[in-house]
């Protein structure tokens, strides 16, 4: 049980690094291209969107097989 | 868990109750609305272009005005053009023929008065030859008495018929 | 400046208001020590509001002769090896049993379960659950509910555009989020988004209000529906049939051929191809659940937080974070629906359009 909470904490770490990640250069691309910021805004939640996806599969995969 | 294995009772009554959401939902919230807006945009769309088409209506219309007033204006200037040279050419017709009048009065009355003269010379001409002949008739019948009647007779008929 | 003002007097506030709880919380915790059922409680009165019921609980309360409830009782159908069970819920409060054709049917905790369940006893076996048990539970009751407010508000408006084209108060508001979603459609189908809109505005719908209706917290409302693994797991089959139903040739020849790529590739990739067409509604499936239930488990903690603690002083750090977190859920309510919403738009869109 211990080592599953430190599995989805190592998950969450990698989660918040990734979408962190998609959510600054989202950023700096709106910044930089406010005209296309609609665009951004969906393919950054897109990227966003597999990023969890693959990261709550781990969660999941860690709660079921404890 | 509980938490991560779904009910096959509830996924049943899911999947129903989506099922006729999605049908009830299109037939009379989606379908209405979505064709309420496409009418709408479509009433404006048309609206817009019948503007458009009203404003270039507009534009041909004035376009044909300021056509037609264009015309009208060079007709009139044609019109008028030919009126000024009509009016030239009857005053020069008027001219011409008056002085032509002029020319055949001035003309003929030198006509008449070349005849005149002519008449007039003529007569004289008879009056002094008749008179001559008077005068040379008269002579001849108190001449020889004297010379000097002669003379005085000659400057008594020279005298009477003067030439006035 | 007033506002920056008031912002860090509220962060003051509740770190004062932590720090006061920690400094009870260990106090408490040796007093407490002896009593630690009182913390089991809390996990069961959250995961008895994040789970399915067979009753739905309107109001509970304490008096000297036991915990008294006020609640709805809801019909219990189950079938089992060719017998029909079709009861209200209140015939088995209290442990009653109810035995029919010699099968005894009941309420329990099955093994490995937190939450009771229909259960029956056979000549032979005990314990079982029945094969199909399509009871009509708080779950349920509550999806049917959030219908009829769904049907009410979009049926309304769209019979507001019978008087006139143009909107009016509300109906303009639900007009700028249909097309909203509409736009979410036709931007990643293209042009052959028109089939699938109505599939993608009730898809929508019905994510956001069931958010919304799960973080209301009085009845009708306050159900987790929609971070029920079983609903999310019903929409995202929708979206996996709705992409495989209309994918176009181009969509299966990309997927077991994978082209462009040297043939020893496409023995790694093919199955790739090949998973992720499964991968991709599990993970809308689960994102769904673990963001509205996560929701629902981390408000219910910090609720719960001012009874685990049993303070009156830590209800003001418990309350303030708790709104924080109400206000973020609001906000995660619609994006979730709108995250499921375009990621459904674009798989179908992937499907269907001969190139992309």
């Amino acid at each position: 049980m211990n080592l599953v909470g430190v599995g989805i904490g190592l998950i969450v770490i990698g989660l918040g690094l990734g979408i962190g990640n998609i959510g600054k250069s989202a950023l700096d691309a709106m910044a930089r291209q406010p005209e296309m910021a609609s665009k951004i805004q969906s393919a950054m939640l897109i990227a966003a969107g597999m990023v969890e996806g693959a990261g709550l599969f781990a969660i999941i995969m860690a709660f079921l097989t404890k | 868990m509980d938490l991560l294995s779904p009910e096959p009772g509830l996924v049943i009554w899911t999947g129903l109750t989506f099922l006729i959401l999605l049908y009830l939902l299109g037939k009379f919230a989606w379908r209405p609305l979505l064709s309420a807006i496409k009418e709408r945009e479509d009433s404006i769309k048309n609206a817009i272009e019948s503007a458009n088409k009203a404003n270039e209506e507009l534009k041909q219309l004035e376009a044909t005005r300021a056509r037609i007033q264009a015309e009208t204006r060079q007709e009139r200037d044609a019109v008028l053009r030919e009126a000024q040279s009509l009016k030239n050419s009857i005053v020069e017709e008027a001219r011409a023929a008056a002085k032509q009048e002029a020319e055949k009065i001035v003309v003929e009355a030198r006509a008449q008065i070349e005849k005149e003269k002519a008449d007039a010379m003529l007569e004289m001409r008879q009056q002094v030859a008749k008179l001559s002949v008077q005068i040379a008739g008269k002579i001849l019948v108190e001449n020889l008495a004297s010379d000097d009647k002669q003379n005085e007779l000659v400057e008594k008929y020279l005298n009477e018929s003067n030439f006035n | 400046m007033v506002s920056k003002l008031k912002q860090i007097a509220l962060v003051i506030l509740m770190l004062l208001g932590l720090s006061c709880a920690t400094h009870l919380r260990a106090e408490n915790a040796e007093m407490l020590k002896a009593e630690e059922p009182e913390q089991l409680d809390m996990t069961e009165l959250i995961f008895h509001h994040v789970l399915d019921s067979y009753q739905w609980d309107i109001v509970g309360w304490e008096t000297e002769s036991g915990e008294q409830k006020l609640s709805i009782p809801l019909p219990v159908i189950a079938y089992y090896d060719g017998h029909f069970i079709c009861k209200l819920s209140s015939s088995f409060a209290e442990g009653k049993r109810i035995e029919e054709d010699g099968l005894v049917w009941y309420m329990g905790v099955p093994e490995g379960r937190v939450v009771e369940k229909l259960l029956l006893d056979t000549p032979s076996e005990k314990g079982i659950r029945p094969t199909l048990d399509i009871s009509v539970t708080r779950n349920v009751a509550s999806m049917w509910f959030s219908v009829i407010v769904i049907l009410l508000i979009f049926v309304s408006a769209a019979r507001a555009y019978r008087k006139s084209l143009v909107p009016h108060g509300a109906v303009g508001a639900v007009e700028a989020v249909v097309l909203f979603v509409k736009d979410i459609a036709d931007e990643q189908i293209g042009e052959k988004s028109a089939k699938y809109v109505p599939y993608m505005l009730s898809l929508f719908f019905f994510i956001w209000i069931n958010n919304i209706i799960g973080l209301i917290p009085v009845f009708p409302f306050s159900t987790n529906l929609s971070g029920n693994i079983a609903f999310t797991a019903t929409l995202a089959i929708g979206t996996f049939i709705l992409t495989n139903v209309n994918a176009s040739k181009h969509y299966w020849v990309h997927n077991f051929t994978v082209p462009g790529v040297p043939f020893v590739m496409k023995f790694i990739l093919v199955p790739i191809e090949i998973v992720t067409m499964f991968i991709r509604p599990f993970t809308l499936l689960v994102r769904l659940f673990a963001n509205v239930t996560g929701g629902h488990i981390i408000i219910l903690s910090l609720i719960s937080m001012i009874f685990i603690i049993g303070s009156l002083l830590m209800s003001l750090p418990s309350i303030l974070l708790t709104l924080i977190i109400f206000v973020l859920e609001i906000i995660f309510g619609a994006l979730q629906a709108y995250i499921f919403t375009l990621l459904s738009a674009l798989y179908i869109g992937l499907a269907v359009n001969e190139e992309h």
